[in-house]
């Protein structure tokens, strides 16, 4: 630790990957990074079929959701964007240990 | 996930990032109970009988499995796990981490009578400061600026996720399980002072000042971060444990101070030099009649080949470097060389308490031999058991 570390107001980020090298199975690398994608995808799809259970039973007990007009609805500019965003973090994160890989030596 | 985790630290996670939480747990128990069980069938029908000679030990059944399809899934999707488990918790910590500290620092003024002692001189052992241990981006000790204890809430939600409801409600179900396992084995023992060696965020130490009202418990790490978390943790709960910096192989506390030296899932972090440090410092910090008591894997002289190469895989491929090292060990001989008698020493297997209740550990207390090498695969397979041992120091040393 140092002392400008000590005074600093914000702390620098927790790092996302380990340091050294991730353990391989496969005798073909790519395997192991795209096991670690499939894995992402498969996590994501729980993420979006849970959020969407939960919408839908909510939309449904409140009565809010008229189903023939959302099937045309467009969403606001604003919030594609933020929604692109989110498409750019998860990209990230689908490819998290071959960009883990080429930006540590390891 | 964070569910365990209910004390004023608790992390606010949204919808999603709970619900990827969850994903990993669930992944989690799949591979460890569901793909585990598969492969050990797999082992005992299609490799076991194609090898030139039975394995006798660990390292022959990893041998004969590591070209294995099923085996490098198994891994493959273990790792994975692993390395999801704390990206499924970090982005909501970094969100949540001004709000965090500003909850410890106010838990830090309320009257519990816990204390916190860091040394700013204190240098981090290599075994913690130079590897990610448990694939945990930047360990346990990294820091950034005063007052972080972020990778003290990074181990608490991240264990959570990971043990997928199995370390009971405040994860605490080792220190739970054992410390009501002593109380009522030894019912005269009434220990004044307690250390809990290597307690990194205070979960298993907490349950010996809940046990023990009246003891002084001493909570030592090498990490910083860990002790801030692990104090305002225990002051959230309204449990008064000292926290102090400091490394367990060598401690800078009075010879004879202590009834009771306790540690869990702590000697298998450390290179064998230091596991010896450990005990004998242990056994100078014990006052007479005082016991030492260790939670750890059972050894691989009590488990079969290829439960050992199970338990093993830690070793390699989850940043666990001195895991298979500490299992080789024999416990008995590491309590005898430390300077506790042969005839003082014991090995228990205590039952989880959340898992199988309180009376299944006090029926227990009839066991007095280990059962590490019972048909239990692994720490999460098949029912949660908590391979102990340890020694009474003689009254006369």
């Amino acid at each position: 630790m140092t002392d400008a570390q000590d005074t600093a107001p914000d702390k620098q980020p927790l790092p996302r990957n380990i340091r050294g090298k991730r353990p391989q199975f496969f005798s073909d690398p790519a395997v192991d990074h795209l096991l670690a994608t499939v894995l992402e995808l498969s996590a994501e799809l729980w993420v979006s079929r849970s959020r969407q259970a939960a919408l839908e039973s909510y939309l449904a007990k409140t009565g809010v959701l008229d189903t023939a007009e959302f099937e045309t609805f467009q969403i606001p500019e604003e919030e594609q964007e933020a929604l692109q965003a989110w498409r750019s973090e998860f990209m990230q994160r689908l490819f998290r240990t071959v960009e883990g890989e080429a930006s540590t030596a390891g | 996930m964070s569910k365990h985790v209910s004390h004023d630290l608790k992390l606010q996670p949204s919808r999603d990032e709970w619900a990827r939480q969850d994903f990993v747990s669930a992944l989690r128990a799949r591979v460890l109970n569901d793909m585990a069980n598969t492969m050990k069938q797999h082992y005992e029908v299609a490799i076991a009988p194609k090898m030139e000679k039975p394995a006798e030990t660990g390292q022959d059944v990893h041998k004969a499995m590591k070209p294995d399809l099923y085996f490098k899934f198994y891994s493959g999707l273990r790792v994975n796990a692993q390395e999801m488990v704390w990206d499924a918790v970090r982005p909501t910590l970094e969100r949540d981490a001004d709000r965090l500290q500003g909850v410890a620092r106010e838990l830090g003024e309320k009257a519990v009578g816990g204390s916190i002692s860091l040394d700013p001189e204190f240098v981090v052992p290599s075994n913690v400061e130079s590897i990610d241990v448990h694939l945990m981006p930047g360990s346990y000790h990294s820091e950034s600026g005063l007052d972080d204890l972020r990778a003290g809430a990074l181990y608490d939600n991240g264990l959570d996720v990971f043990s997928f409801g199995l370390m009971g409600q405040n994860l605490d179900d080792i220190g739970q399980s054992i410390s009501t396992w002593v109380s009522q084995k030894f019912p005269n023992f009434k220990p004044e002072r307690i250390l809990d060696m290597g307690c990194s965020i205070g979960h298993n130490t907490q349950p010996w000042a809940q046990t023990y009202p009246d003891a002084h418990v001493t909570g030592m790490d090498v990490s910083a971060p860990c002790l801030r978390y692990a104090h305002a943790r225990s002051q959230s709960q309204g449990v008064p444990v000292h926290y102090k910096q400091g490394n367990a192989a060598h401690t800078d506390l009075p010879s004879g101070s202590f009834d009771l030296v306790f540690s869990s899932m702590f000697l298998h972090e450390l290179p064998k030099k230091d596991i010896r440090g450990v005990f004998a410092e242990a056994f100078r910090l014990l006052k007479p009649g005082g016991l030492l008591l260790h939670y750890e894997l059972p050894p691989n002289s009590a488990t079969s080949p290829y439960d050992g190469f199970y338990l093993d895989w830690d070793s390699f491929y989850n940043y666990e470097p001195y895991y298979k090292g500490f299992r080789d060990m024999d416990p008995l001989g590491l309590c005898t060389e430390a300077g506790f008698s042969k005839d003082q020493f014991f090995q228990t297997v205590v039952p989880s308490i959340n898992w199988y209740g309180r009376d299944a550990v006090i029926e227990s207390l009839a066991v007095d031999k280990a059962e590490a090498g019972d048909d239990n695969t692994g720490r999460f397979a098949d029912g949660v058991k908590w391979f102990s041992f340890g020694a009474w120091k003689d009254t006369a040393a």
